[in-house]
């Protein structure tokens, strides 16, 4: 009598724990694919990144030949805006590129401030065009860098998370983008 | 932040089962009063009616909206600034593709978005809020619209609005069967056979 019992509690026992092992590797396979999906998403904004640089080192160009003839006596700011351009295309690894790019950003903020005192160029239909391209490019590398931290940290949560953390050892963790030029960071100073 | 976005999604499904619950409900009193024994087929009518519907919306819904509201596809040369502002929210967004972007003839400022997925999806802004907003004001509308296309609220509000269609579709249906069927004539038992 008892021994039937006992066989009874055991089948249980072996039908429970079979359950409890399938709902393990479900949860692991649903973890890990988790990871895998998030890590991809952040890889992919990262490239996002480099897809809207591209766009601004293409613009620079045009945009320096465009206004050329109208600013002669600022040859040496349009010598210093092609030469942070081409020194932002040759640079490599996350932080060369973020100092270069630095660099021509603060090189064309200071180009765009110059324009000011050339009426005959603000009216320049070519100009505008290239004006709005240029805005538009600086507002995307703006955004391109804040989906990445966003995707980034949305990945970086996953793989910290417990229990994700006792299985995402072989995930690295991702950078986020920060200001690699002091200066970009300083309030930009204005004078009368 | 995303614990209220969280709650709200929560909230919205509720109130869909409700309806849902709401329009079967509809259609087996209908069935019921039509014929004792009709409650069953007043049900399987109710969802068939908002299978149609529905199906009809998802496939047509966006072009149908866009078209009633007169607007026509835009491209980069015809308004840069637009368009660039578009794919400037789309990239913060982190949407995998920028909507199709419409224009709108109409004084009046204004701005929706359609589309029943992020990768259907149409932003619609009027000639009035082009004149009226600057860049950076245009910005914060577009960037509200696209906040609709990657919540899915779209969907969301074509869901709704048709499950509140069918209801008012019954109750048209029920109110004629019942006036042509008088308490004496027996119409609409034979309406319900038919």
């Amino acid at each position: 009598m008892s021994e039937i019992c006992l066989s009874i509690v055991l089948a249980y026992a072996a039908w429970i724990g079979l359950g409890v092992l399938v709902v393990l590797v479900l949860f692991f396979i649903g973890v890990y694919n988790g990871l895998v999906r998030a890590r991809n998403e952040s890889r992919n904004a990262w490239s996002q990144i480099d897809v809207q640089l591209k766009r601004r080192h293409d613009l620079v160009p045009n945009l320096v030949e465009t206004v050329k003839g109208y600013m002669q006596h600022e040859a040496q700011t349009l010598e210093r805006v092609i030469a942070a351009r081409n020194q932002a295309v040759q640079a490599r690894g996350p932080a060369a590129q973020g100092q270069a790019e630095g660099l021509l950003g603060a090189a064309l903020t200071q180009l765009f401030a110059l324009v000011e005192s050339y009426p005959d160029l603000k009216a320049n239909q070519n100009f505008l065009g290239l004006q709005e391209e240029l805005t538009s490019t600086e507002n995307r590398i703006g955004f391109a860098r804040q989906a990445y931290n966003d995707a980034a940290t949305t990945y970086n949560n996953k793989r910290e998370v417990f229990p994700a953390n006792l299985i995402s050892g072989s995930f690295e963790k991702a950078e986020l983008f920060e200001i690699e030029v002091a200066a970009e960071r300083a309030v930009p100073k204005v004078q009368f | 932040m995303w614990e209220q976005i969280r709650s709200n999604r929560r909230r919205s499904a509720f109130v869909l089962v409700l309806m849902a619950l709401l329009l079967g409900a509809t259609g087996g009193a209908l069935g019921i009063l039509v014929a004792p024994v009709g409650g069953v087929v007043g049900v399987a009518v109710a969802l068939a009616l908002f299978g149609v519907l529905w199906l009809t919306a998802v496939a047509q819904g966006d072009r149908l909206f866009l078209a009633l509201a007169g607007a026509r596809p835009i491209r980069k040369q015809d308004h840069a600034v637009l368009v660039n502002v578009v794919e400037e929210m789309s990239i913060a967004a982190g949407l995998a593709r920028p909507p199709a972007v419409y224009l709108v003839d109409d004084p009046a400022p204004n701005a929706f978005a359609t589309g029943r997925d992020p990768r259907h999806a149409a932003v619609a802004v009027t000639t009035g809020l082009l004149a009226v907003l600057d860049r950076d004001e245009l910005q914060g509308v577009v960037a509200h619209e696209i906040g609709h296309i990657k919540n899915r609220d779209v969907s969301l509000i074509v869901l709704a609005g048709v499950m509140v269609g069918a209801i008012l579709m019954l109750g048209e249906l029920s109110w004629r069967l019942l006036r042509v069927g008088g308490p004496d004539s027996g119409t609409a038992l034979r309406l319900a056979g038919a």
